[in-house]
């Protein structure tokens, strides 16, 4: 597997077309020449696997999105509760939806995402190692970390490992 | 000159207002969510896995874990821990606990690294909520800059007010809320983010301590919206909010048609009453003099209500800003103030007073002069 990336990546591309379309599948080959450019290779089928997923997944969710901005849009001016019409017109229902929508993805980033400072589940399977550990990232307030007298962290498993050994 | 220095110390006043709103709003919910916990948890957790190489899971999962290791971590109840429970002794002994090839010897270093990363993270965290309810809330309840600005520059009577009664209130409000702060924070040397927060009273202490601080957001939301009336709510307002602007001078014409129309049905209603009423009266003279006072009321009330209908149509057709615009006006108004407010109130202090001194200022050499 690991020793055929390019006909790994086609196969790979092959799926996201066969996923999203022409568009989806130039889209992730972009992204692949960047990721790689990054210094973190596309490395196993189980991650691009993985990729593939999590796209699908926005893609329904934006899908979703859409739809409902849509459907509450059109239904808004109708709906009547205890025969009183909602007094909100569509672009207010627009205004309120779009504000909501700002708070919610600023919260989510800047808030509620904070699992992404979880440590990997997988220290022992190489294959996961390398975009874990650079996926985790280090914040270092006054260089604390990044000094020299700082401990180098042991990769994930090291320890494990060594101690197997001995 | 004077203009735009009281303009801009009036608006400064008004962010700072607002950026004090913000503050109790993010201050309820990290009370009410606990993120210093949170990310302490996460920290505590890598640090297991740097010292053990294994995952806070696996160890858990463990088969070869002893069972009281496993409930010893199982009961552990983060949002009670602050951040004195990341200190050498109690770590080393921790980790031995979960493991006892865990790797304790450089642990006072490694320590420092990972309080500098939950404190950093927390504060990260406290500013992005800030950001996001900053925003949420100038978004909602469309309180707009411009709209603000505008009205300041250009209403004296308005401008005065907020340059002076309304700044010394914000200051002082701004100054009592630091000096709580302050107050609340000796057991903090460091003054570390939430630690006496996270591990203080009881539950029913910070559930008290929660519903003050709503109230007090409340209330204070109120006195907000009732002061800065005029630059916050118009989208919510409008009734006739459409894309273009035939349709909404369509709306506008069949509201005015409707609000006449009910307003005619009204008037002949109290009209009817008033004849029926006047029939009872048995002297014919006075009958006559009432159905008369009668019909010169019903005459007199259509002719203001025409008046000002014609009046209200004029002032229409001068504001021919379509719905679209009133939408992308209001919505990058509000944006705007939600990003000036999450500059902070440290920030509007500091200006606002800057300005007060500076209007103070030129005072001094006219009566010197005169």
């Amino acid at each position: 597997m690991e020793d055929h990336p390019q006909k790994t990546e086609s196969k790979w591309l092959a799926e996201v077309k066969k996923a999203f379309g022409g568009l989806g599948g130039a889209i992730m080959k972009e992204y692949s020449k960047v990721y790689s450019w990054k210094g973190r290779a596309m490395e196993t089928e189980k991650h691009e696997k993985k990729w593939v997923k999590h796209l699908r997944r926005m893609a329904w969710f934006a899908i979703g999105a859409i739809l409902f901005f849509a459907v509450a849009l059109w239904v808004a001016p109708k709906v009547e509760i205890h025969g009183a019409r909602i007094p909100l017109g569509r672009l207010q229902l627009a205004y309120g939806l779009l504000s909501v929508v700002i708070a919610v993805a600023l919260y989510a980033w800047g808030v509620g995402n904070w699992s992404r400072f979880e440590p990997p589940k997988y220290p022992q399977d190489n294959t996961n190692k390398s975009w874990d550990l650079k996926t985790t990232p280090t914040p270092t307030p006054g260089g604390a970390a990044a000094g020299g007298n700082a401990p180098v962290t042991p990769p994930p498993g090291t320890p494990a490992q060594q101690k197997g050994a001995n | 000159m004077l203009t735009l220095i009281e303009t801009l110390t009036g608006f400064a006043a008004i962010m700072l207002m607002l950026s004090l709103l913000v503050k109790t709003l993010t201050s309820v919910l990290k009370n009410y969510f606990d993120y210093y916990s949170d990310n302490l948890e996460h920290e505590v957790k890598r640090l297991v896995l740097e010292t053990t190489g294994k995952t806070w899971d696996q160890i858990l999962n463990d088969p070869h874990t002893p069972p009281q290791v496993k409930s010893f971590a199982e009961s552990i109840v983060w949002e009670r821990l602050g951040a004195e429970f990341l200190s050498a002794g109690y770590l080393s002994w921790f980790l031995r606990q979960l493991d006892q090839n865990a790797r304790v010897s450089d642990l006072e270093s490694r320590l420092k690294i990972h309080v500098a990363k939950v404190n950093y993270a927390f504060e990260m965290r406290m500013k992005n909520l800030a950001l996001a309810m900053g925003l949420g809330m100038c978004l909602l309840c469309n309180i707009n800059a411009f709209t603000i600005w505008k009205t300041l520059y250009t209403d004296q009577q308005l401008r005065g007010t907020f340059a002076t009664n309304y700044a010394d209130k914000a200051t002082a409000l701004a100054e009592a809320q630091a000096k709580g702060t302050a107050q609340a924070t000796p057991a903090n040397p460091q003054n570390q983010p939430n630690p006496a927060n996270a591990q203080g009273g009881s539950a029913s202490q910070n559930k008290a301590q929660l519903d003050a601080q709503m109230k007090d957001f409340q209330q204070s939301m109120r006195g907000f919206l009732t002061d800065v009336s005029f630059g916050v709510g118009r989208i919510w307002r409008e009734d006739c909010l459409r894309l273009n602007v035939s349709a909404t001078q369509q709306c506008k014409q069949q509201m005015r048609e409707e609000t006449a129309k009910s307003k005619e049905n009204l008037r002949q209603q109290q009209y009817q009453q008033k004849i029926a009423g006047a029939e009872k009266i048995e002297d014919a003279g006075e009958k006559e003099q009432a159905k008369k006072d009668a019909k010169d009321e019903l005459n007199a009330d259509t002719k203001a209500d025409t008046l000002a209908a014609s009046l209200r149509l004029a002032q229409e057709s001068k504001e021919t800003q379509s719905g679209s615009g009133i939408f992308i006006y209001e919505f990058f108004g509000s944006l705007l103030t939600g990003i000036l407010v999450s500059i902070g109130a440290p920030y509007w202090h500091d200006i606002l007073q800057a300005l007060s001194s500076l209007r103070a200022k030129p005072a001094a050499p006219v009566k010197s002069k005169a």
